[in-house]
């Protein structure tokens, strides 16, 4: 008897890794977000170094919608620091849960 | 003596679904509310639009045209009994706060011009070849101001007239859908520019075609006839309106609920 219709269902369960730490990827893009005194920014490591390597409490930033924004330079640091670590540990975590699973 | 407090703006989702002979959109919006109140904390108002139309749609699930009752969406702005709104399709499930965050910028209405199919190679994102970006009404937000109110006037304008404003923006398809309108409405009020302030940093993440089954733990297990995916808990856009309007789509909530409920105790 064929293997076939056996190999065809094991191919219709199988999950593409790649596919499913894109979409992951970009989630967690969207969940970077963060706002602060009305503008938006996506934390990044250059944004964070930047804001921590600047000389002067109160600065202004573009923000993702290219509005200046004025920026409490501790106060945005600390919270841009969480975010970021938050969400890139949630990305890490579920990450390699992701690359376990090659079936649902 | 005067109040001279600042009143609070109340905030709130609007769920258009409006039933058809074949699909019970308002059952959908309702156990989407759940997850609104759920994932939002927000109160959610369903409105079945007085100016529905009558259409038709193709459907992924049987492949062939259904009833579609979809025009309304311009009635978003009077439907609404809130200052800030965010208004959506009873398919586009909530799993996420994502969409509050928005409400921290300055906008009068902010549009997703963005899209992301989970199980699809990736469509075009223009209205035609020689036409304006898509836009998607699956999703938006709007505070009730002068400029919103003239945005959703223009869209019923264009409802109105859509044959001429079809041919006059190169749009290929012939339906008349929200999302064309939305994007040509946009595209005049803002002097004939696309004004990218306008809409949100992220997309929407879609599912076309036949559903199997989705199950919700930290992700969410979809199962489509060819295919398995994990996918994050993110909103989620469903086109399989014979899934959504099966028995599954209450246990996925009820699910979902459950397992927050869980990660909260523990």
């Amino acid at each position: 008897m064929s293997d076939l219709p056996k190999i065809v269902e094991q191919v219709r369960l199988a999950t593409d890794f790649n596919v499913n730490r894109q979409i992951l990827r970009e989630k967690i893009q969207t969940d970077l977000h963060m706002t602060h005194n009305g503008g938006m920014f996506r934390i990044n490591p250059e944004l964070i170094a930047f804001v921590q390597g600047w000389p002067i409490d109160t600065l202004y930033m573009e923000d993702v919608y290219q509005n200046p924004i004025e920026i409490d330079r501790q106060v945005f640091l600390v919270t841009a620091q969480q975010h970021y670590h938050r969400v890139m540990n949630e990305w890490h975590q579920q990450h390699a849960e992701l690359r376990k699973i090659r079936k649902v | 003596m005067q109040n001279s407090a600042k009143s609070e703006k109340s905030r709130g989702v609007v769920i258009f679904a409006t039933n058809t002979a074949e699909t019970d959109y308002v059952s959908i919006a309702e156990q989407n509310a759940r997850l609104i109140e759920h994932f939002l904390k927000l109160p959610t108002t369903i409105v079945s639009a007085k100016d529905t139309g009558s259409n038709q749609r193709f459907s992924t699930d049987t492949g062939r045209f259904v009833e579609w009752k979809n025009f309304g969406r311009h009635e978003a702005y009077e439907a609404s009994p809130y200052d800030e709104t965010i208004v959506l399709d009873a398919d586009y499930l909530v799993f996420d706060n994502s969409l509050l965050g928005l409400f921290e910028c300055s906008f009068d209405y902010l549009l997703f011009d963005k899209n992301r199919y989970v199980n699809i190679d990736q469509q075009a994102s223009t209205m035609g070849p020689h036409s304006l970006p898509y836009i998607w009404a699956t999703a938006f937000l709007f505070r009730k101001t002068e400029r919103s109110r003239l945005f959703f006037e223009l869209v019923a304008k264009i409802k109105r007239n859509y044959d001429y404003y079809r041919l006059l923006y190169n749009v290929q398809e012939g339906n008349f859908r929200n999302d064309y309108a939305f994007a040509i409405a946009h595209y005049i009020l803002n002097g004939n520019s696309l004004a990218t302030e306008s809409f949100a940093p992220f997309h929407i993440l879609t599912v076309t075609g036949a559903v199997e089954s989705i199950t919700a733990s930290k992700n969410l297990v979809l199962r489509t006839p060819h295919k398995g995916h994990v996918l994050p808990l993110a909103n989620l856009h469903i086109m399989s309106k014979s899934w959504l309007t099966s028995p599954a789509l209450l246990l996925l909530v009820d699910q979902c609920l459950e397992n927050s409920t869980a990660t909260l105790v523990s």
